[in-house]
């Protein structure tokens, strides 16, 4: 056993348990090929796009980017992978825990000297570890829109730090899931829920006070704090720009930014806000409940056996 | 009802080896004296709602002994070893485990206890060695330590030549086995075993009897349940009845059988073909039982065979066959 692996084994022998049966199985490399193929694809279909924009701007002339081309590229990989992530997690992690009783190895797991933190984490880790190696292996892709120029390194490491740390939030969140429920099926459903309810749940919030001003005469943009919990406004924050370019259309991120955290009406007036910052503070509390719901199950000894 | 005594207020030490924050060990008042007892219960009870699974359930398992709990379906066994095992809280009563409390110090217990599930679940993709690593790192047992006691403890279970071989694709008897190293990776001093042989083949059975009282000569203190009585009776050197949640008797297989058998039964055969079974207490029992026989003049004996009692006789005598 080679030094690096012995260090896993001695860090957490359930992280390192985790991710070797995970090297042993083809699961993780056909996902990963999955998804960078459609990511590349994105890519491609995103470069095309914004060719197309130029072409139509310049009359069907010469073919070539607008200024904000690097950014539309950027933006749309990363949101495309924010999505596969958000949809992938939950059925990752839900099952760590939950799997564990199903299989009857957490009891022999729960009476050596781990303890719950130590499971706990182990499980954490392996789930994130598959987030972290997505993010890594999809950097060239996210680094070639940076050739193409407008859009900064600090934005696009800003985006992929944000999209990571969101990942690693719902990992642990599903770990936490299936530490509070006895089934995984139910584990799996609830994190879903809660991923839907993230995103879909905080817009219709949004949606219901912008009526709700409106109809009292109320005309000025509506609070962006129902969607601090939205995963995608938080990585838009971080990854989206305000641009004063008129142009050109705006990436997903930018408009998603512009939408929510701009000052005047046409949202072109940036709010200084660290707000990326807030969303992954919201996300991480939530979390941190669920966290410690997860971990009360995994006391031992319990009042009752679960 | 009236709460155990209980012991005396732990001292806070750090155990070198593992860091771990330890009290040291305390112990009741032993039922035998002289008997230094491993583990203690003192009128454990609990409570689910309306159910009582385990009631004032009182024992001392001797250091050295195999001790074997029996008790249908659904008696409290795994209720008791679950609560011995640090799963579980007593609703009333305490326990004492190598000297510490399950409940308030569990850490210091799983030390020193290596617990076997009725149920081995298997890891898929891992081999029968590094499950074992697996799980001595869990128990933080050093690494300097696994290239002797991984092959030592497949050796023992007779899996050294499995030990490459995926966890997933041994047989049922032989996860037993793998599951019975698991238990015995941090060298505990106590061994508690629920159902063991369950589903095992007759060979694989006696193989398992005989690793168990070759544990027993290493110096291992091992708690067992079993519906297998007449294994019991040949491994263990104390036995608990236990039935609704309530122990029925407790001692050597021999003394309950005598204490409980109220020494033995006849059966007798008459001429006219029926057959009747006399409980007797003594040989002068006995004796005076058949002079009064003999002298019926209705019927005649033509058989009078004392019956020997084993375990599976006193089960059924002694118990009902109670369903909570």
């Amino acid at each position: 056993m080679s030094a690096f692996a012995a260090a896993f084994q001695n860090l957490n022998p359930v992280f390192d348990r985790e991710l070797r049966q995970r090297s042993r199985s083809g699961r993780s490399v056909i996902l990963l090929s999955l998804l960078l193929t459609a990511l590349t694809g994105i890519l491609y279909v995103a470069h095309l796009a914004v060719t197309q924009e130029s072409r139509n701007q310049f009359n069907g002339g010469q073919e070539m980017v607008t200024n904000t081309a690097g950014a539309v590229m950027f933006e749309s990989v990363l949101f495309v992978e924010l999505a596969l992530l958000l949809l992938i997690i939950p059925g990752i992690s839900s099952g760590a825990i939950s799997g564990e009783r199903d299989r009857q190895t957490l009891i022999p797991l729960q009476v050596t000297l781990l303890g719950r933190f130590g499971i706990f984490m182990g499980k954490v880790g392996a789930s994130s570890s598959f987030v972290l190696l997505l993010i890594i292996a999809s950097a060239p892709l996210l680094a070639i829109p940076y050739l193409l120029g407008g859009i900064s390194l600090t934005r696009i490491m800003l985006g992929i730090v944000t999209t990571l740390l969101t990942g690693i939030t719902y990992a642990t969140l599903g770990v936490s899931c299936s530490a509070f429920f006895r089934r995984t099926q139910t584990a799996t459903l609830m994190s879903y829920l809660i991923v839907f309810l993230a995103i879909f749940g905080s817009l219709v919030i949004w949606v219901v006070i912008n009526i709700v001003r409106s109809a009292q005469g109320d005309f000025s943009p509506a609070p962006s704090w129902p969607m601090l919990i939205n995963p995608f406004v938080g990585v838009a924050d971080a990854a989206g720009d305000f641009t004063n370019d008129f142009s050109s259309f705006p990436g997903p991120f930018s408009g998603l930014k512009q939408g929510f955290f701009g000052d005047n009406w046409d949202g072109r007036i940036a709010s200084n806000q660290p707000n990326w910052l807030y969303s992954l503070a919201v996300q991480i509390t939530f979390t941190g409940a669920w966290v410690v719901l997860g971990l009360r199950k995994l006391r031992l000894p319990q009042k009752e056996i679960d | 009802m009236s709460l155990p005594p209980q012991p005396a207020a732990p001292i806070e030490v750090l155990d070198s080896g593992t860091g771990l924050s330890i009290a040291s060990p305390v112990s009741f008042e032993a039922l035998q004296p002289g008997v230094e007892a491993v583990v203690s219960a003192r009128h454990l009870t609990k409570v689910y709602g309306p159910l009582t699974a385990l009631h004032d359930f009182t024992i001392d398992i001797p250091r050295g002994s195999i001790y074997g709990i029996i008790g249908p379906n659904g008696a409290g066994k795994s209720t008791a070893f679950s609560i011995l095992a640090t799963l579980l809280q007593p609703t009333a009563g305490a326990a004492l485990v190598c000297g510490f409390d399950p409940t308030s110090n569990p850490k210091a217990v799983r030390k020193r206890m290596g617990y076997m599930p009725d149920v081995m679940g298997v890891y898929e993709r891992l081999t029968v060695a590094e499950y074992l690593q697996f799980h001595a790192a869990a128990y933080r047992v050093p690494r300097s330590e696994w290239a002797s006691l991984v092959p030592g403890l497949l050796e023992l279970v007779d899996l050294d030549v499995k030990a490459n071989s995926l966890v997933d694709r041994l047989s049922r008897g032989m996860k037993q086995r793998l599951s019975l190293a698991r238990a015995m990776v941090h060298d505990p001093e106590l061994l508690i075993l629920d159902e063991p042989a369950s589903g095992l083949d007759p060979r694989a059975r006696i193989e398992f009897r005989q690793l168990l009282v070759a544990l027993q000569e290493m110096g291992k203190t091992i708690l067992i349940s079993s519906h297998i009585l007449a294994e019991l009776q040949q491994m263990c050197s104390d036995i608990a009845v236990i039935e609704a949640g309530v122990l029925l008797a407790s001692g050597s297989p021999d003394s309950i059988i005598h204490q409980l058998g109220n020494g033995r039964s006849v059966k007798v055969s008459f001429d006219d073909g029926t057959t009747e079974t006399f409980s007797v207490t003594d040989t002068a029992d006995q004796a005076s039982l058949l002079r009064r026989l003999v002298n019926d003049d209705e019927r005649t004996v033509v058989e009078f065979t004392e019956l020997t009692t084993d375990l599976e006789g006193l089960f059924l005598q002694i118990t009902q066959g109670i369903v909570q």
